[in-house]
């Protein structure tokens, strides 16, 4: 199945950007912020209670990310993703348990890469400000002209009326719920990947 | 659901699953392992994280955007007398209702609910203010459904009023656009409820991705007032 195919190439990349930091490639080091730190930093804002910690949280994950791969203790390269998720919860939990901050034990001076990531939030994994995305929902919803999938993502999005209720209430079918949210979904995901922000991570030039 | 990532994996290829456990994630509905499956998925696939940022927007920021739905219900009656008072027109509040049943306590829309209302059908929580109520309020079941006119918190809606069990479990919950013209969030009380049996009502309000409680009160129902 194509899903599975793409699930395994992505496994591999994992693995080898693990195993070029492990053999000393700084670009590697690189890469894997520009990769991971965009989907690390939305995992990591719905764990912490406080917003203003998140970038410390992040950062603090890939300095110490980057010190366990460097010395090679990540056994499974494949196992990249789920690796930097365990090191951005334990953060999150040594945060909310209020203990002290892990980059007091790691010293980034002289090293290019920890210093880089030391400084480096907001990076290339900041989202649109919340004006430009406020305007984008709304253009996007102005755009879904049927008033029938208007009431359904209003009952879905705003109301939280479960999908099962919606289609009864409104005489849908499960197909036709089904569409309606895949393309508000899609439409908005075009509108922000349009106005600089890419679903890699990066922002367009 | 499990939380193979195999499985998971297999599940987001498909769109409506992929639609449940996006809504479920953001929704905080995910248990345990399979919220770290899932966030390990999301960091690993920029796709994924790309519909998960887009559902996130919408759901905190379609309700500036979209025109509430006219409402096809009446309005609930006003508490006078022992006349019969006629629901008032479909310009005044709506109500999306989603009824459940758990014991004998029903939460019920009052588009279920007869047209004509006595007084001795309808209860008044009237000291409704903010933070946890500690004091349970009785209510009379006189009838056998009766309206409940809960004050709608003091900020902008929607609204969502649950009924807890005494154990702590969510029994049923309706949520409100707006409160009716008096202010009043109505829902209707099954009056088969046991004399004597308790529970907590929480109101809620809508604040951006997430519902904020703005009252509990523990009320228990006394058939023979």
């Amino acid at each position: 199945m194509i899903g599975e195919a793409v699930d395994e190439s992505r496994d591999d990349a994992s693995g080898t950007l693990a195993l070029r930091i492990a053999a000393g490639d700084a670009n590697a080091e690189r890469e894997l912020y520009a990769r991971f730190a965009r989907g690390l930093r939305f995992v990591i804002r719905r764990r912490v209670a406080a917003p203003d910690r998140v970038d410390d949280v992040l950062q603090e994950t890939f300095l110490i990310a980057l010190g366990k791969l460097r010395r090679g203790e990540l056994l499974d390269p494949a196992a990249l993703p789920g690796f930097l998720h365990g090191i951005a919860l334990n953060v999150v939990s040594t945060l909310e348990r209020g203990g002290g901050r892990e980059r007091a034990r790691i010293d980034a001076s002289g090293d290019a890469a920890l210093e880089w990531i030391a400084s480096s939030a907001p990076g290339p994994e900041t989202a649109l400000d919340l004006s430009t995305l406020t305007a984008l929902v709304a253009a996007v919803l102005a755009d879904m002209a049927i008033a029938r999938d208007r009431e359904i993502l209003w009952r879905h999005y705003v109301i939280e009326e479960d999908k099962a209720s919606i289609c009864s209430r409104l005489a849908l079918d499960a197909a036709h719920y089904d569409r309606v949210l895949f393309r508000a979904r899609g439409r908005l995901r075009d509108a922000i990947k349009r106005r600089g922000i890419d679903p890699d991570g990066e922002l367009s030039a | 659901m499990s939380a193979t990532p195999e499985l998971l994996v297999v599940q987001l290829a498909d769109p409506a699953h992929r639609q449940r456990l996006i809504s479920a994630y953001l929704r905080g509905q995910l248990a345990p392992p399979l919220r770290a499956e899932f966030e390990i998925r999301l960091i690993a696939d920029a796709e994924l994280l790309a519909d998960v940022e887009a559902e996130e927007a919408l759901r905190q920021h379609a309700r500036e955007s979209l025109v509430p739905v006219p409402d096809p219900m009446p309005d609930a009656p006003r508490a006078m007398g022992g006349r019969r008072w006629p629901m008032a027109t479909a310009a005044a509040s709506f109500v999306f209702g989603i009824a459940a049943t758990l014991g004998a306590v029903t939460l019920v829309d009052r588009a279920a609910h007869a047209p004509m209302l006595t007084a001795a059908e309808i209860a008044v929580i009237s000291d409704l203010r903010s933070g946890a109520a500690t004091a349970s309020t009785p209510l009379a079941l006189l009838a056998e459904r009766v309206v409940v006119q809960i004050p709608a918190p003091n900020v902008p809606g929607p609204y969502r009023v649950r009924w807890l069990s005494a154990d702590g479990r969510e029994v049923a919950a309706l949520a409100f656009e707006r409160p009716d013209e008096a202010g009043y969030l109505n829902v209707a009380i099954d009056g088969r409820a046991r004399d004597g049996q308790a529970g907590t009502l929480v109101v809620e309000a809508r604040a951006g991705d997430g519902w904020r409680i703005a009252r509990e009160q523990p009320v228990s129902f006394d058939r023979d007032r």
